[in-house]
């Protein structure tokens, strides 16, 4: 692999908001891959010092200035390579997130390659995303998590993951763009409102039902838990007692069967709808209620639990795009 | 307490702290009192700061001893020189650590103390100097990691600066010897203005002897040959012609056009390196007949004078006549070499008429002076008793000194005998001048040259007589005849000058002390010559002895481009070098399945990417029952190999093997 070849070409580097905007990146092919190379602020600064030094050397004809001039600048020289070195190698091997509400942070979790010398300072970031500081060991094994804002409900999909670093001296930045193929489902934003269930009555369609609540129901008794029945009704007295883990009944819990459509929702914004059904949902998931899900033409069988709950709110995430 | 309201000390402020002191410690000696207190407690506050928790002071208090601090520096140094620079470069940086907010604070203030080791060039660069100087760099360096990479101690990060500066140090190395060298700026020096000791364009009484306390190096001489005689060595600096009574100066009387010599009978070929002096005359051993250097003249007086302060260390060639006389014209002589005051010192004019009467001729009233001064109870002494006027004895006192020293106190030091010497002859209406140089020098037991200190300052005198010229006379050498053979400790009456070199009273410790000394400074010596003092000519040289001739028009633009075509591939050389690193080792086993997939793939059998060994294993059973078998003892050695137990070269080449022959035709 040719990876020491010098590739003096010009290219936009875009929104790699961290790094100063001062000169264009110069990009470096190393190891394959494309790294963008910047001088960075306190970087101009060390350069306009050596620039005096150089000047003040030739003038006075002082040996000991060219000699600690050039020294100096051959480190600046040197740790350029460290930085690009630091960087270069660096990829991800897996990127996964777990969903997220609209208006939280997604936190793609990166497990990076195993690399074989230990790469110090690393700084991890999506473009419009908060950087990571990240040490890798040498051999190791590591697993990063870079978070990325989440601003509206859908499939986030970063295009790009940015490892730079400014290692050792801090006067260069050498940024690696990564290709991560990583999406991050990101519910609705919820909106926290009254429950409004529009009941389903196969060919009655939907009427709109403000009072059809699910009311407080009648306790029945107990029944032996079962994996997937809520949380809130487990019944914790007879738990206390010793008598094992027990599900409180009530009565109308199955039998009442609540459909939540943004349809029937007031208002005019389509997205605040799918919020408030977003809070509704949660909501009835809390109440260990069975819900159900429509969306124009999708529906979605009324069940509880939390794949359920996923499923609804991936619907949500997903309606109309 | 209020929580907002605790200090939080900034975690990198110790090391840098460290980085500071290292780097401003060394300009202690050549910055005012005032600004090394200002520093020390700028530094003392910092550190208990962080250590106790204290809160920083606020923007408008450090503006407002920032500008109490600059005025300070500025008003205790004359003018703008280099110290003062160097002074506000430490204020600054002591300042810097009060303000420490954000990263950027902290890579500046270390970066102004790389600025502030190279500020360092002026003040000195000997071998130690220069040890020290890398010694700041390497720490100032560690801290600059630290700063960008904080987390565990300061330390740690001595070792990558360390290779850092190892790996760097070729490359400067190279840079040094090939940057191309101008004599001469280029841009016009700005005025160096740096406190040295040396000689000034005139001497008072007293003068010189309160330059020789002073221990420091003048310059260092080279013979070609033997080194002359101890007695001989009379270092000709400047000429003074003008006397007003108290002080001998230069004078304002034209000195050009070319100086007159008899023929030279015995050259003496040697090189100087000489110290900087601020001042624009260059030492020659007397009497010079030629010196090398560019921009410097030989003046009719036979001093040296070059076009430019000397404010960096110079080396020159020169080739002196040991037992040359400096014949002169009568008319250029008798105007300026008989000035003297209208009045003053009847005494010494008497005693000049009487002397000059008894003599007869200028050789025998020489000869009568000296004499004189042999004869009357003269003393040689570093600590005259001063001759300056007494209160309320008005003007006269002022005026008569030459007679306070030669019938009152009768204690000086070379100034005044030269100075006295000089009024007596031209009182007579003998043609004098005084000289002021060096005479003598210690020899160096390790490099046999010749190291003349400030100690070794003198003056003398010069006599015209007609027909023979400028004759050298030295009433010094009559008063202490120990002057000319040993050193000024020598001549000196015991219990004076023990801050000079005088080792030898220190038994065997002194000895030693003085080899270990002599070692030091031979090897300063060869650092100066050859490092510090590498020129344009030495280059040249180099270059010459490539092939590459500079020195002449047309070859400079070549050697120029030559330099930069050496300068460009030794960094390509290097950042490949640096780039290439050892490749990882191949997976042969990932190999081998990816040319298994592909094989199938050209089928129109390709893996889905969501199929795992086995999944892909039963599809293609599935859509090609013949390949079954194949495919199965395949997939089962992949799968053995990268999720079973089974290792080795054995294995994994069987599995390349097979799925090298493994060879699916389309149906």
């Amino acid at each position: 692999m040719n990876g020491s070849v010098f590739s003096f070409l010009f290219r936009g580097f875009p929104s790699s908001r961290p790094l100063p905007h001062i000169l264009p990146a110069l990009p470096v092919r190393a190891r394959g891959r494309w790294i963008a190379l910047r001088v960075t602020r306190p970087g101009f600064v060390f350069l306009g010092m050596l620039l005096i030094l150089l000047f003040g050397s030739i003038n006075h004809g002082n040996n000991l200035g060219f000699l600690l001039t050039f020294l100096l600048g051959s480190m600046a020289f040197v740790s350029l390579f460290h930085t690009l070195r630091n960087v270069s190698g660096v990829s991800p091997a897996a990127v996964r997130a777990e969903p997220v509400f609209a208006g939280q942070n997604a936190v793609f979790a990166v497990a990076l390659q195993p690399v074989s010398r230990s790469r110090p300072s690393l700084s991890l970031h999506f473009p419009g995303g908060e950087p990571v500081e990240a040490h890798l060991e040498a051999g190791s094994r590591q697993t990063v998590n870079v978070s990325h804002p989440a601003a509206k409900r859908g499939m986030l999909t970063p295009p790009v993951l940015l490892v730079s670093t400014t290692y050792p001296l801090g006067l260069f930045r050498a940024a690696a763009r990564l290709p991560v193929e990583a999406s991050c489902l990101v519910y609705p934003r919820p909106l926290d409102g009254p429950l409004v269930p529009a009941r389903a009555r196969a060919e009655e369609g939907y009427s709109a039902g403000e009072n059809d609540g699910p009311g407080v129901e009648d306790f029945v008794g107990l029944e032996a838990y079962q994996r997937g029945d809520p949380l809130q009704h487990i019944s914790w007295k007879a738990l206390s007692r010793g008598q094992g883990l027990h599900t409180k009944k009530f009565e109308g819990q199955l039998g009442r069967i609540i459909y939540f459509d943004p349809d029937v929702l007031t208002g005019d914004d389509p997205e605040q709808k799918l919020s408030r059904v977003c809070a509704m949902v949660l909501k009835a998931e809390a109440l260990g209620l069975a819900y159900g899900l429509r969306i124009g033409e999708r529906l979605i069988e009324p069940g509880q639990g939390g794949a359920h709950k996923h499923q609804c709110l991936q619907e949500l995430a997903l309606a109309w795009t | 307490m209020d929580v907002s309201r605790v200090h939080h000390p900034d975690p990198c402020i110790l090391p840098i702290l460290g980085a500071v002191a290292i780097c401003t410690l060394p300009h202690f000696p050549y910055v005012s009192v005032w600004v090394v207190l200002a520093c020390l407690l700028i530094w003392g506050y910092v550190a208990l700061a962080s250590l106790r928790a204290w809160s920083l002071p606020s923007g408008r208090v450090t503006r407002l001893l920032a500008a109490l601090l600059f005025i300070g520096a500025m008003t205790t140094h004359e003018g703008f020189t280099i110290e003062a620079f160097v002074a506000l470069l430490a204020i600054m940086v002591a300042m810097k650590l009060l303000e420490i907010r954000s990263h950027r604070d902290r890579m500046m203030t270390v970066i102004l103390c790389y600025f502030l080791v190279a500020g360092g060039m002026f003040f000195g660069d000997s071998i130690g100097a220069t040890l020290y100087k890398l010694f700041s760099i390497l720490i100032i360096t560690a801290v600059l990691i630290h700063v960008n990479h904080p987390g565990g101690r300061a330390a740690k990060h001595l070792k990558p600066a360390l290779v850092l500066m190892a790996q760097a140090l070729p490359l400067a190395l190279i840079l040094f010897l090939l940057f191309p060298r101008v004599q001469g700026g280029i841009w016009g020096r700005g005025h160096i203005n740096l406190a040295r000791t040396g000689f000034a364009d005139s001497i008072s009484f007293g003068d010189v002897a309160e330059l020789a306390t002073s221990s420091e190096v003048a310059f260092r001489v080279e013979f070609d040959d033997a080194v002359p005689p101890q007695d001989r060595l009379y270092w000709r600096g400047v000429v003074l012609w003008g006397f007003d009574g108290r002080t001998w100066t230069r004078g304002m009387d034209r000195r050009g056009g070319s100086p007159e010599y008899a023929r030279v009978r015995r050259p003496v070929r040697y090189t100087v390196t000489l110290e900087p002096h601020n001042e624009h005359w260059i030492f020659a051993l007397d009497l010079p007949v030629r010196t090398d250097l560019r921009h410097a003249w030989l003046l009719s007086d036979h001093s040296s004078y070059r076009w430019r302060p000397v404010t960096g260390r110079i080396i020159y060639r020169g080739t002196s006549d040991l037992d040359g006389a400096a014949p002169d014209r009568e008319r250029r002589v008798t105007g300026p070499g008989l000035q003297l005051p209208e009045t003053g010192n009847p005494r010494a004019r008497s005693l000049a008429a009487d002397l000059f009467g008894q003599a007869g001729s200028a050789e025998a009233y020489v000869q009568a002076v000296l004499a004189y001064f042999r004869d009357q109870p003269f003393y040689y002494t570093l600590q005259p008793p001063p001759l300056r006027p007494v209160f309320g004895e008005g003007s006269a006192g002022d005026a008569n000194l030459i007679d306070r020293f030669l019938f009152e106190s009768r204690r000086g030091f070379c100034e005044h005998f030269a100075g006295s010497f000089a009024f007596l002859m031209r009182a007579a209406g003998v043609p004098a001048r005084v000289v002021a140089g060096y005479q003598g020098g210690e020899r160096n037991q390790f490099g046999g040259y010749l190291v003349v200190r400030q100690s070794d300052a003198h003056a003398w005198c010069e006599v015209w007589l007609a027909g023979t010229g400028w004759v050298r006379v030295d009433p010094t050498g009559v008063v202490a005849p120990d002057r000319l053979r040993t050193n000024v400790a020598g001549a000196l009456p015991p219990g004076e000058g023990a801050g000079l070199l005088s080792l030898s009273r220190y038994g065997v410790f002194g000895q030693w002390l003085g080899n270990t000394l002599g070692m030091l400074d031979f090897w300063n010596n060869r650092w100066n010559r050859w490092v510090m003092g590498y020129s344009a000519g030495d280059q040249q040289g180099i270059f010459f002895r490539l092939g590459i001739p500079l020195d002449d028009r047309s070859g400079w633009g070549q050697g120029l481009l030559t330099i930069l075509v050496l300068m460009a591939a030794g960094a390509a050389l290097f950042s490949l070098l640096l780039l290439s690193q050892p490749k990882p080792a191949r997976d042969e086993i990932a190999a081998a399945w990816n040319d298994f997939c592909r094989k199938l793939a050209r089928i129109g059998l390709a893996r889905r990417p969501d199929q795992g060994p086995v999944d892909y294993l039963g599809y293609v059973a599935g859509k090609r029952p013949d390949l079954a078998p194949r495919v199965k003892k395949i997939v089962a050695a992949y799968v053995r190999l990268r999720y079973g137990t089974e290792k080795g070269e054995e294995a994994v080449s069987t599995l390349r093997r097979m799925v090298k022959s493994f060879a699916p035709e389309k149906s």
